[in-house]
């Protein structure tokens, strides 16, 4: 394996946001991340936390894509 | 139906009752037909009416009569190709009953390999439809499997005109859309095509709620929900009990809340509580029936309850009901989709399922495996053994899961659904595999079908090393198996003995694997002989198998071997055997006798035998369909008979095809050079010598050749290509007059390629060598190098071989054949003079008489009672009465009978069965 998959499969924080609100009760369902309203208008959730690699990240992904929520952002919080 | 399928999962989803119909969109999928898109694509998240717009589509009254629909809504298991395919042809038979039972492919044993084969098999037989068939393919997100996906996109390049593919998913599917989408051959229906128009959210609102919204309610609506068409549903089921719908949707609008969640609350609110639960503990269920949910969820309806949910009267309080709440469910529009038209069978929608889902996990986390487990004991009661494994390891139930794994491993891997048992396996904690040597061996196998690196592999046969001695003849043979993609050669060998030594004479399956391993290392590893030996058995072992796609498969590749070596007759036997077995009942052959007829049109174009240029022909169009880079080998040959008949337009055309055919296909470089190699021999028989030179200069291969690149191993290329670059090198140093270059050369070559044992090699260049002694007036020793060209090839009686070198080698062949001592080689001499006189070989008598099978496709039993008949002076309603059989019978097999003896009469065909022995 080469140094940058490594790199990419370590633990890390990512800040996803997307459009609407989600309830909290809805971290469980997402890896526990931490489920937070940002802004009212126009409205924007944002998921956090630790992900523990790229695979677990897009299951998170396909999880927010399968209940319909539009994805803004996803990025890497160092 | 296969068994082990799900028949529920082809069932086409009936529009629900309240649809609003969307004649736009079904326009536009009419039009897609239309215009002959072989592909549509449905791509738009989960509750955006896909599935909907879809049935209504298949019920719409204009659908043409002589279209027909078949379903698939796949699901994770799906992803294993084997299973796929299974599905892919009962969804066929849904509509068209027999299809597909003529091939000679059980998927009982299909190989990962065959696939293409299979599905070839599929689009021949569905050109031959006169209907138009759609295919629809649901839930296609769930796909994620690179073979399925070129499984697809094999069909879709390949597909008849009469059929079309529809595919719905939540994401693009990973096919090549790109091209398909330039040429307008594809049709796309996406998100913002299904949002719903304010008038589409009227409409449907006047349907659920029985009532005219306001406009600026439609508009809210249309605008909180986006058009969404799950949205706008839940919000009127929400809608229906409220008293002030306008409030509902002013609330609605007014809250940037998460749609679903409102409105899931929305709608649960509004139930009773027992029908909360039910949801809640079925949301586990990919699939759902009365009896099944009975096992979940204990409820006892109260005579109140049955009038709360409206039912009916006539159903008693305490009798079974979950068929009443799912009854319930379906009637008001919950989400719940029925997958019968016997409500036995119901699914909710997947947006709903996930969302209870996650409410269950909430509200009784500790219940969830309880509920998985019990789901498991109730397939597994019911015989559904793949969602009773499923529901057992989701309910941590390992113990049971690995048992049941254990008893169905055989048959799953007979059926090569290989990726559903890998699944199954690498769900299960370690401690439940090391135990069990069935699920080892047949892991090890799985992982070694799919490519998973070796060390993994290497450290689950080591288990076996301690399990019971019944084993070790099969780990044996995956070691070696394992070694040979190590480039382990020696190891291989030694494992693959070992393994046939220990393996008992029942176990076919592992022996013939062992025979093919031993095989292919010993050729790789330069011993050709004991190499072609071991495939041969392998070949022996596998005709037991009843797997005639393997069977075939193995004695093309023996056959290639022996061709190679210059053992036409031997070669061309193995062939007809191939034939035979790649031939149906009604003489229809499979693609796979493309390969076969190729390398028999090769051997009788080498024979001189007219016939060679329609076998080819044949082979070509048939190996086509696989779209094979194995066809060059047919251009080739093909392109030297023109090239013999001086007709170089169709040689350079062939050229061309050859170019494009290696261009577009990327598996190895070797296909392109070989296209090169073919390129120049073209210019030098066409005396465009510097176009050659050029050629040749770059290779490297116009001066000062490096004869040791031959046998660099580590240079792939060179190590498999020079020896048939050099020949073409020498022509064209013949060509320009290096006599003496080329001799000295050649008789180096000569010296490596008979320690090789490269006979037909041997021969070409022995002819080379020949021609370059004359070229310098040495006419003694050209004559003997001649001669021991002859003498090597008089056996196997290649004549275009020495044809092909033209009027020189005519001249030299004349004061040959004068001094030959031997009567048979003088015989064979004065053939090939006559041979080169008169452009083409008179039929071999000899040849034929001893071989009365020289056929290309031979009389069956049935048409051979025929001809003998035909043999007597019975008519032919004598020879019905005779037989047993209508006119009509005799007549086709008649007309058969002269169409493979190659007449157009009686007396034509009883003559020609004499002479084939055949009488």
């Amino acid at each position: 394996m080469t140094r940058a998959n490594t790199l990419v499969n370590e633990p890390t924080i990512y800040e996803i946001r997307v459009k609407g609100r989600l309830d909290e009760k809805w971290s469980e369902w997402f890896h526990n991340l931490t489920i937070h309203f940002e802004n009212e208008n126009p409205p924007v959730t944002v998921l956090k936390g630790a992900i523990a690699d790229q695979s677990m990240l897009r299951s998170i992904l396909n999880k927010l894509w399968d209940l319909n929520l539009t994805l803004l952002s996803v990025n890497v919080n160092n | 139906m296969n068994s082990s399928l799900i028949a529920t999962k082809l069932y086409i989803p009936r529009p629900p009752v309240d649809l609003v119909s969307r004649p736009r969109l079904l326009e536009k999928l009419d039009n897609a037909l239309q215009q002959g898109c072989g592909l549509i694509v449905l791509s738009a998240p989960a509750g955006a009416g896909k599935t909907t717009l879809l049935s209504e589509w298949i019920d719409s009254p204009i659908s043409d009569k002589n279209t027909q629909f078949s379903w698939i809504s796949l699901d994770e298991g799906d992803n294993d190709s084997a299973h796929f395919m299974a599905y892919l042809l009962a969804a066929i038979q849904t509509v068209i009953p027999h299809f597909g039972e003529s091939f000679p492919i059980g998927l009982q044993s299909l190989q990962p390999a065959q696939m293409e084969a299979l599905m070839t098999l599929m689009i021949n037989e569905l050109s031959g439809l006169t209907n138009r068939l759609i295919l629809v393919l649901d839930d296609y997100h769930l796909i994620h499997t690179q073979k399925v996906h070129s499984t697809l996109a094999f069909l879709l390049e390949h597909r008849p005109w009469n059929f079309h593919l529809v595919i719905a998913a939540r994401a693009d599917p990973s096919l090549p859309v790109a091209l398909l989408r330039s040429r307008g051959m594809m049709t796309e229906i996406r998100l913002g095509d299904l949002r719903f128009t304010p008038a589409e959210t009227a409409s449907l609102m006047k349907l659920l709620l029985d009532r005219q919204l306001p406009d600026d309610d439609v508009l809210a609506l249309t605008s909180r929900t986006e058009g969404w068409a799950a949205g706008l549903q839940m919000a009127a089921a929400s809608m229906r009990e409220s008293e002030d719908i306008s409030a509902f949707i002013r609330d609605f609008s007014g809250s940037n809340r998460f749609i679903l969640d409102y409105l899931v609350e929305q709608v649960l609110q509004q139930q009773p509580p027992f029908v909360q639960e039910f949801l809640f503990k079925t949301s586990i269920l990919e699939r759902l029936c009365p009896p099944l949910c009975e096992t979940l969820v204990e409820i006892h309806l109260s005579p109140e309850d049955i009038h709360s949910l409206g039912l009916p009267d006539s159903l008693n309080a305490g009798s079974p009901s979950s068929q009443a709440v799912l009854e319930y469910l379906e009637r008001s529009n919950l989400f719940i989709v029925p997958l019968d038209d016997h409500r036995c069978w119901y699914r909710y929608h997947h947006l709903f399922t996930d969302l209870l889902g996650q409410r269950l996990h909430q509200l009784h986390p500790q219940s969830i495996p309880e509920l998985h487990c019990r789901a498991a004991r109730w397939f597994a009661q019911n015989g559904f053994m793949a969602e009773a494994i499923d529901h057992a390891l989701e309910g941590k139930d390992f113990e049971t899961a690995a048992n049941w794994v254990e008893e169905v491993v055989e048959k799953t891997m007979m059926r090569s659904e290989v990726v559903t048992f890998l699944d199954w396996v690498e769900r299960l904690p370690e401690p439940f595999i090391k135990d069990r040597p069935l699920l080892c061996i047949n892991h090890a196998w799985a992982m070694l079908l799919n490519g998973y690196p070796g060390e993994m592999i290497e450290a689950r046969l080591e288990i076996l090393d301690n399990a019971d001695d019944l084993f070790t003849g099969k780990t044996l043979s995956l070691r070696g198996y394992l070694a040979i993609f190590r480039g382990q050669n020696s190891q291989a060998i030694a494992f693959a003995k070992q393994a046939m030594e220990l393996l008992p004479k029942q176990d076919s399956f592992f022996r013939s694997l062992s025979a093919v391993v031993l095989g292919a290392a010993l050729y790789s590893e330069g011993d050709e002989k004991a190499g072609a030996q071991a495939i041969e058995m392998a070949a022996r072992v596998s005709m037991g198998m009843g797997n005639v796609m393997i069977q075939v498969i193995v004695l093309v590749y023996l056959a290639e071997l022996y061709r190679k070596q210059g053992q036409l007759h031997k070669a061309y036997s193995l062939y007809q055997q191939a034939l035979e077995r790649a031939t149906q009942e009604k003489g229809k052959k499979l693609p796979i006798a493309g390969r076969v007829l190729l390398g028999m049109g090769e051997i009788l174009r080498e024979w001189n035998n007219p016939r060679a240029e329609e076998v080819l022909l044949e082979g070509i169009e048939l190996s086509g369909q696989w779209g094979s880079v194995s066809t060059l080998s047919g251009f080739f040959s093909l392109a030297h008979i023109f090239m013999a008949q001086n007709n170089w337009a169709k040689a350079n055309d062939l050229a061309q095809k050859a170019r494009q055919l290696a261009y577009y296909s990327n598996i190895t470089e070797i296909d392109d050079l070989i296209v090169d190699i073919f390129q120049a021999r073209l210019w030098i028989e066409q005396g465009n010598l510097s176009a050659a030179r050029e050629w040749f200069m770059t290779e490297g291969l116009y001066r000062d050749i490096d004869i040791d690149e031959m046998e660099k191993k580590d240079d792939f290329i060179a190590y498999h290509m020079r020896k048939y670059e050099y020949p073409v090198a020498m022509r064209l140093w013949l060509a320009e007059g290096r006599f003496i270059e080329a001799q000295a050369f050649l008789e180096g070559l000569l010296i490596k390629l008979e320690k090789w044992e490269r006979p037909l090699l041997v021969i070409e260049n022995r002819i080379l060598l020949a021609l370059a002694l004359y070229g310098q007036r040495k006419i003694e020793p050209a004559i003997n190098q001649l001669e021991i060209a002859l003498r090597l090839a008089e056996p196997e009686g290649f004549i275009r071989i020495f044809l092909n070198e033209g009027e020189t080698l005519h001249a030299l062949l004349k004061l040959t054949v004068d001094k030959l001592e031997t009567t048979s080689l003088r015989v064979y001499g004065q053939r090939l003079l006559q041979a080169f006189s008169s452009g083409v070989i008179q039929s071999e008598k000899r040849e034929i008489s001893e071989k009365p099978s020289a056929l290309i496709e031979p009389l069956s039993d049935r048409e051979m009672d025929v001809l003998r008949l035909l043999a007597s002076s019975l008519s032919t309603p004598e020879i019905a009465t005779e037989l047993v059989v209508s006119v009509h019978t005799v007549r086709s097999h008649i007309k058969n009978i002269y169409s493979k003896l190659d007449v157009h009469n009686r007396i034509g065909a009883v003559e020609r069965g004499k002479e084939l022995g055949l009488l």
